[in-house]
C-alpha cells in the first residue's frame, strides 16, 4: 500500500549535513521530512574523527576559515554541551621533522587569538622531560612537544540529536527509507520522491516543492536521479579503535609520507587516524584494508613506541564527499563546501545539492543552504540554529547526581548524560529497566526502551551507533541476546525476526574486526562465534 | 614415570582420568577455563552433517533423522582433515566403538559429581536456546539435558520477571515460530507464572543460581511449580538452576512440577552450564589418583631421545619444575591460550609447532587478519587452525614427521575443524583425550 | 637557535594569503623577540594541569594504566561473576563489571563517581577466587583492592 505525504522541503540523506539542514527548516517551520535509506550518520558522519576542530591547518593558507571554524566549534558547543568534550593535543617535535619548533610554536601562538572563539586553552611549550612526565608513553627521541586542545564530539549522536530537534517541530524522518525514484510534473520541475521503507517493503510518495540532495558520497547517485551529474572525489578514512584509553591526550603522530594523524580519546576509548585516498570502490561496501592499518600503526609507533601492546578491537571506515579538484594529493584538496540549486545550474528546477565541507562546519552549511532554499520558498524566518539547544543541551548535567537518585552505577550514568544530556532524567524515568544490556559501553536496558519508542530506533545492528552497544570489546557477544529480547519487546517482533536482527548484528561487527584482527581479540572474537553460531543455528541466516 | 598433561578442560581432563584408571602415574596441569568453560551445556560428538549449513542438516534430520554413529561416518568420509579421520581413518566401526566408549567412561566419572551428560546414539534431542531457537544435541549436561521438545506435547516456559537475558515471552514467540517452520506438529508454548521463592530473583543470573544452591530455596521453587507441568509437557526454565548442586534441583523441580524441567541452553556471559561442566570434570581429577597443579605452563623443554620432558610452571608460589616421561598437550585455542596471537602473529606457544588450517595452509607466524575472510558464516582459516597430528596423535613439523618424541595432542589445539560452525568440538575433546591417553601410556611400557 | 626555524622558508612560500602573511610576519616578529627578552616563567606541567584538571585530565597513574593494560584482555566471558556468586561474594562492583571499569579508570570523572558506587554495600572480601578463574588471566583481585582503595 502506498502512502502519500506532503510537505515544502525533502531532504534526501540522514548524514550530519542532511539533519543539520532539517533542523534549521523544522525551527523555521518550514514543513520538511528527510528520507535516510540506512542509519542516521551510518556514512561519513559516522566515520568521521568525531572532532570539531578549530581549523588550524588552514592557518596558513586561510585564516578566514580558522576563524569561522572556531567560531562554530563554539556555537556547538553552546547547543549541545553534553555531547562535546575537551581533548588536549599533545604535539611531539622530532629532530627530523622538518619544520623546527620555534616555527610550531609561531604557529600556535597564532592560533591561539581564536582559542577564544572556540574556549579552548592557550598552548604551552614542554621540554622533553616535562612532556614524558605528562604522557610517559611518549617517544623519548623528542626534542620538545606543544600542547593545545580541540573538541571532540559524538557525531553519530549529534546526527541523531538534530534529527530528533527537527521531528519535535514538525519534521517527519523516515530511516531505512530510500528514495528509489523523483517525481517531476509536466514541465520537469522535482516535486518529490518515491521512497521504499527496507525494513517493512512498502512504498511512501512524498511531494515536496523543494528536494535537498544531502547524500554525501552518495550524492552523485542522488543526483543522477535528477538526470544531473554531481563530480565528487571521494577520500577514504579509516581509524583503528582501542579497547580502552591510550591516553586521556591526544597525540599527534606523523605519517611515513609525512602526513598528521593522531592517537586521540573518543568515548571511552581511543582511536588511532585517520587515513585520506581516492576511494572508486563501493560506498556500501566500504572495507579497511591491512595496508591502511599498518600504515596507521606505524605512524602511532614513532609517537607512542609501545602502542602496539594496546588492543585494538575494530577498524572504522568511511568516505568524505570531497569536492572534487584535479591533480592535487588528497590531502590537499579544499574542505570547502557547495550549494547547487540544479534549476539554476543544470536542468532540474526544485533540485538543490550539498556536498563538500567538514563536520565541524556543518551547522554553517545547514545555515547557508537553508537560507538559500527558504529564500526559494518565500520564507523569511532567521536561522535559530545557533541560539537553541539541541535536545538535552538545555542544562549541564551531573552523573554523579544522576548515579545516586536512580541506583544505577556511575558508568552507565556517564554515557547516559553524554548522549541524552539534560533528558537523561527522563530516559530513566520514562522507560523501564535498570539492568545492564551492554556491559561494555555500559547501556541500561531503560536506554534502550527509549531510543526504540522515542528515537526511532529500528534495527538491532544500528545499536551500535546509536547507543554504542555491542560496539566494545565482546563486539556483542554478551549483549545482543538480550538486546533482540528487548527490542523484540518494544518492536514487537517475530521470534525470525529477532534471530535475523541478531545475526545481522553479528556479521556487521565482523566486517569491522577482521581487516585488524589480532592480539587478545582473536580470542575474543572465538567466543563471538561460538556464541552466534549456537544461538541462531541456521548459518544461511547470516547475511 | 610420569605422564603431564596439559590442559583442564574436557581433553586434559578425560586423559587425566583414563591415565588415572589404568594405574599411570599422571600429574596434570590445569589453568584457568578455556573454551570447556564457556559452554552452552550441550555438545556433539558429530554434528549434524560436517560443515553444512545447519538449517539444511535440521531439515535432513526432520526426514531422516541421522544417528550419531551414523554421522560419525558421514564425517569421516567427508572431513579427511578432521581430527576423527586422523584417528580412524576411515573405519566407522572404531569410531563408533571409540565413542561408545568414551561416552561411557565420561558418564561414569561424572556421574559422582552430578554432570553426566545424557544423551543418545540413536536419536538427537531437540534443546530450546533463549532466543527460542532450536538445535539439535547429542549430548546435554543435566540442566538442560531434560529439555527435549522432539516428542513432547505441550512445551511451557518458566517466567523469571527480571532476569537479565531471558524474556520468556520471547523465547516463547521463537519457539513458536521456529517449530512452525521445522513443520514439527504444531505443539502450544505457554508462559508458567510461578511464586519465586523470597529475594532469590534478581538481575544477575549468577547470584540466582547461587541462591537456588541453598535447600530451602530448591524447596520453595519445587513448591511453587507443583503440578505446573503435566502429561507430555516439558518445561523450560531460565539456565540458573544452581551451580554445585543442579542435577538434583533439577529432579527435585521435574518431579514437583509432574513433567521434565530443563534450562534452556546458555552462552556467555550468562554460561552456567559450561561452567558447571568444568567444574565438575576437576573434581573428578581431584577424586582420582591424579596429582594436579593449579598453574600455567611457561616452557617445555622436550627431552632428546629417552630423557625426561621438562616443564616450567607458574603457579601462585612461584615457578615449579616437572619432568615427565610423556606429554598429553590438552591446551586449547585461543580462549584456552592453547594459540596465541599477542605478538601480531599467530603460534603455538609451548613447543613453537606449525599450525595448519582444515585446507593445510600453514598458519603460525602469519598475522591473523590474513587468516580470515569477509563474511561472518563463511570458512575461516584461522578458526580451523590448530597443530596437525599422525594417526598416533603426535604433532607433525612441517614436513610431516612427529615434531616431539612422546608427545600426544587432543582436544581442539588439533587442528582441522572449526568447533564453532561443526559442533564437534566437545567430541574431540573427548574422543582424542582418550587416544591421546592410550598413546602416552603406551610409550611407558 | 637556527634549527629551531628550519622548514621556514618551505613554510612562508606557502602562505595563503595577505591575511595569513600579515599574521605570519606580526606573530613571528613577537615571538623572536620574545625569544631573545623574555624569560619563560612558569611550570608548563602545572599550567597545563590546571588547564585541563577540570576536564578530568591528572598526571598519568602508571600503577592504574599497568592494571588497565591487563584488564582490557577481558574477554567478558562473566566466568569471573559466576564464580564469585557461587562462593559466596557479594562485592559492590560484580567482578566482571569492575574490570570494564578498571579498564577506564583514565577516565576521572568515573574513578570520582565510583566512590560513590563502591560506598555501598561491603567491600570485596579479597579472596581471589575470581583471579583464579580469569580465562584472560588478569589480576581480578587487585584490581578489586585498588576500586576499594577508592572508597
Amino acid at each position: 500500500m502506498t502512502q502519500l505525504l506532503r510537505t515544502r522541503v525533502l531532504v534526501i540523506g540522514g548524514g550530519i549535513n542532511g539533519t543539520g539542514a532539517l533542523r534549521d527548516l523544522a525551527l523555521r517551520g518550514v514543513p520538511c521530512a528527510l528520507v535516510e535509506k540506512r542509519e542516521l550518520g551510518s556514512g561519513t558522519t559516522w566515520a568521521s574523527s568525531g572532532m570539531i576542530h578549530g581549523g588550524l591547518r588552514y592557518l596558513q593558507k586561510d585564516p578566514e576559515v580558522t576563524h569561522h571554524s572556531c567560531v562554530d566549534s563554539g556555537a556547538i558547543q553552546r547547543i549541545a554541551p553534553h555531547l562535546v568534550f575537551r581533548i588536549p593535543f599533545l604535539m611531539p617535535v622530532f629532530p627530523e621533522d622538518p619544520i623546527g619548533p620555534e616555527l610550531v610554536e609561531i604557529g600556535l601562538e597564532m592560533y591561539d587569538r581564536f582559542v577564544p572563539l572556540k574556549n579552548g586553552r592557550p598552548h604551552t611549550r614542554l621540554t622533553r622531560a616535562q612532556a614524558l612526565a605528562l604522557e610517559p608513553a611518549l617517544s623519548p627521541r623528542i626534542d620538545c612537544a606543544f600542547t593545545l586542545d580541540e573538541w571532540g564530539i559524538d557525531a553519530a549522536r549529534l546526527c541523531v540529536a538534530n534529527a530528533l530537534d527537527a521531528a519535535e517541530h514538525g519534521a517527519r524522518v523516515f530511516t531505512h527509507s530510500e528514495a528509489v525514484e523523483l517525481l517531476r510534473d509536466a514541465s520537469g520541475r522535482v516535486t518529490g520522491a518515491r521512497v521504499r521503507d527496507r525494513v517493512r517493503g512498502d512504498e511512501t510518495t512524498i511531494e515536496a516543492e523543494l528536494v535537498l540532495n544531502a547524500g554525501g558520497p552518495w550524492g552523485p547517485d542522488v543526483a543522477e536521479l535528477a538526470g544531473e551529474k554531481l563530480r565528487l572525489r571521494p577520500g577514504k578514512g579509516v581509524h583503528l579503535v582501542f579497547e580502552r584509553r591510550v591516553s586521556n591526550l591526544a597525540i599527534y603522530a606523523r605519517g611515513v609520507d609525512g602526513r598528521d594523524m593522531f592517537t586521540f580519546p573518543h568515548e571511552q576509548n581511543s582511536m588511532a587516524g585517520t587515513t585520506d585516498d581516492d576511494y572508486y570502490g563501493d560506498l556500501d561496501k566500504i572495507e579497511t584494508r591491512e595496508d591502511e592499518a599498518a600504515y596507521v600503526l606505524e605512524a602511532m609507533e614513532r609517537s607512542i613506541p609501545r602502542i602496539r601492546e594496546h588492543r585494538v578491537v575494530h577498524a572504522t571506515q568511511g568516505v568524505r564527499p570531497t569536492l572534487y579538484g584535479f591533480g592535487a594529493y588528497e590531502d590537499e584538496l579544499s574542505r570547502d563546501y557547495r550549494v547547487i540549486d540544479h534549476g539554476a545550474e543544470g536542468e532540474a528546477k526544485g533540485f538543490w545539492t550539498i556536498t563538500g565541507g567538514k563536520l565541524a562546519a556543518y551547522r554553517l552549511m545547514a545555515e547557508d543552504v537553508a537560507n538559500r532554499l527558504c529564500a526559494a520558498l518565500g520564507v523569511s524566518e532567521p536561522c535559530r540554529t545557533a541560539e537553541l539547544p539541541l535536545p538535552g543541551g538545555e542544562a549541564p548535567i551531573d552523573p554523579v547526581e544522576i548515579s545516586r537518585r536512580f541506583g544505577v552505577g556511575i558508568a552507565p550514568a556517564l554515557r547516559l548524560g553524554f548522549r541524552h544530556g539534560a533528558r537523561a532524567p527522563r530516559v530513566l524515568e520514562n522507560g523501564d529497566g535498570m539492568r545492564t544490556v551492554c556491559a561494555c559501553e555500559p547501556v541500561l536496558e531503560a536506554e534502550l526502551r527509549h531510543a526504540a519508542r522515542n528515537e526511532g530506533l529500528r534495527k538491532l545492528a544500528d545499536c551500535p551507533l546509536r547507543l554504542r552497544l555491542g560496539n566494545g570489546a565482546c563486539q556483542g557477544a554478551s549483549c545482543a541476546g538480550f538486546a533482540a529480547q528487548v527490542l523484540a519487546d518494544e518492536l514487537d517482533w517475530s521470534g525470525a525476526r529477532a534471530v535475523r536482527e541478531v545475526a545481522e548484528l553479528a556479521s556487521a561487527r565482523w566486517h569491522d574486526v577482521a581487516p585488524v584482527l589480532a592480539g587478545q581479540q582473536v580470542a575474543q572474537m572465538e567466543i563471538h562465534r561460538a556464541v552466534f553460531f549456537g544461538m541462531i543455528g541456521a548459518l544461511e541466516v547470516l547475511p | 614415570m610420569t605422564i603431564a598433561v596439559v590442559g583442564g578442560g574436557l581433553a586434559g581432563a578425560v586423559a587425566t582420568l583414563a591415565l588415572a584408571e589404568r594405574g599411570a602415574e599422571v600429574v596434570q596441569i590445569a589453568g584457568p577455563p578455556g573454551a570447556s568453560g564457556l559452554g552452552a551445556g550441550a555438545f556433539d560428538l558429530a554434528a549434524p552433517s560436517p560443515g553444512v549449513p545447519w538449517l539444511a542438516a535440521r531439515e535432513a534430520l526432520h526426514g531422516t533423522p541421522l544417528g550419531v554413529l551414523d554421522r560419525l561416518a558421514l564425517l569421516l568420509r567427508e572431513a579427511p582433515s578432521h581430527p576423527y579421520a586422523r584417528l580412524f581413518g576411515s573405519d566407522a566401526a572404531a569410531a563408533a566403538s571409540a565413542a561408545r566408549a568414551g561416552v561411557a567412561a565420561l558418564s561414569r566419572w561424572l556421574a559422582p559429581h552430578g554432570a553426566a551428560p545424557r544423551g543418545s546414539f540413536d536419536a538427537s534431542a531437540l534443546l530450546a536456546c533463549s532466543p527460542g531457537t532450536l538445535r539439535p544435541v547429542d549430548f546435554a549436561t543435566p540442566g538442560p539435558a531434560g529439555g527435549d521438545l522432539s516428542a513432547c506435547a505441550e512445551i511451557a516456559l518458566l517466567d523469571a520477571p527480571g532476569l537479565a537475558g531471558y524474556d520468556a515471552r520471547f523465547s516463547a514467540r521463537g519457539l513458536a515460530a521456529e517449530l512452525a517452520a521445522l513443520g514439527l506438529a504444531q505443539k502450544p508454548v505457554r508462559i508458567v507464572q510461578a511464586a519465586w521463592p523470597e529475594g532469590v530473583l534478581d538481575a544477575q543470573p549468577a547470584r540466582v543460581a547461587a541462591r537456588l544452591d541453598a535447600l530451602a530455596a530448591g524447596d520453595a521453587l519445587a513448591a511453587a511449580l507443583r503440578g505446573a507441568g503435566g502429561a507430555g509437557c516439558v518445561l523450560l526454565a531460565p539456565p540458573v538452576l544452581g551451580i554445585a548442586r543442579t542435577e538434583a534441583l533439577v529432579a527435585q523441580l521435574s518431579e514437583a512440577a509432574g513433567c521434565p524441567v530443563a534450562e534452556v541452553l546458555s552462552f556467555p556471559p550468562y554460561a552456567l552450564a559450561g561452567y558447571r561442566f568444568e567444574r565438575a570434570l576437576r573434581a573428578a581429577v581431584r577424586a582420582s589418583r591424579a596429582r594436579v597443579i593449579d598453574g600455567n605452563v611457561l616452557a617445555v623443554y622436550p627431552g632428546i631421545r629417552s630423557a625426561a620432558h621438562e616443564l616450567a610452571i607458574e603457579t601462585a608460589a612461584g615457578i615449579q619444575e616437572l619432568a615427565a616421561q610423556a606429554l598429553v598437550l590438552a591446551t586449547g585455542r585461543f580462549t584456552g591460550g592453547g594459540l596465541s596471537a599477542s605478538d601480531g602473529e599467530v603460534r603455538e606457544p609451548l613447543l613453537g609447532l606449525p599450525l595448519h588450517d582444515a585446507e593445510g595452509r600453514r598458519i603460525d607466524g602469519i598475522p591473523a587478519h590474513r587468516s580470515v575472510r569477509k563474511g561472518y558464516a563463511t570458512w575461516q582459516p584461522l578458526y580451523t587452525a590448530g597443530v596437525r597430528v599422525d594417526d598416533q596423535l603426535r604433532p607433525l613439523t612441517p614436513r610431516g614427521e612427529p615434531a616431539a618424541e612422546r608427545v600426544f595432542c587432543a582436544g581442539e589445539l588439533i587442528g582441522g575443524f572449526d568447533p564453532a560452525r561443526e559442533r564437534t568440538g566437545m567430541g574431540v575433546a573427548l574422543l582424542t583425550g582418550l587416544a591421546a591417553a592410550e598413546r602416552a601410556a603406551e610409550t611407558l611400557s | 637557535m637556527k634549527r629551531g626555524y628550519r622548514g621556514f622558508l618551505r613554510e612562508f612560500t606557502r602562505t595563503g594569503s595577505w591575511r595569513a602573511v600579515s599574521l605570519q610576519v606580526r606573530t613571528g616578529a613577537a615571538h623572536v623577540l620574545r625569544q631573545l627578552f623574555v624569560r619563560r616563567r612558569g611550570d608548563p606541567v602545572a599550567q597545563f594541569l590546571a588547564h585541563y584538571g577540570p576536564d578530568g585530565v591528572r598526571a598519568p597513574d602508571l600503577a592504574a594504566r599497568a592494571l588497565a593494560l591487563d584488564a582490557s584482555r577481558c574477554l567478558v566471558c562473566g566466568i569471573c561473576s559466576i564464580e564469585c556468586a557461587r562462593v559466596g561474594g557479594a562485592p559492590p562492583l560484580d567482578p566482571r563489571d569492575a574490570v570494564i571499569a578498571a579498564s577506564r579508570l583514565e577516565i576521572d570523572i568515573l574513578r570520582e563517581g565510583l566512590a560513590g558506587t563502591l560506598a555501598r554495600g561491603a567491600a570485596c572480601a579479597g579472596c581471589d577466587a575470581c583471579s583464579r578463574v580469569c580465562p584472560a588471566h588478569i589480576p581480578i583481585a587487585r584490581v578489586q583492592d585498588r576500586l576499594t582503595a577508592l572508597r
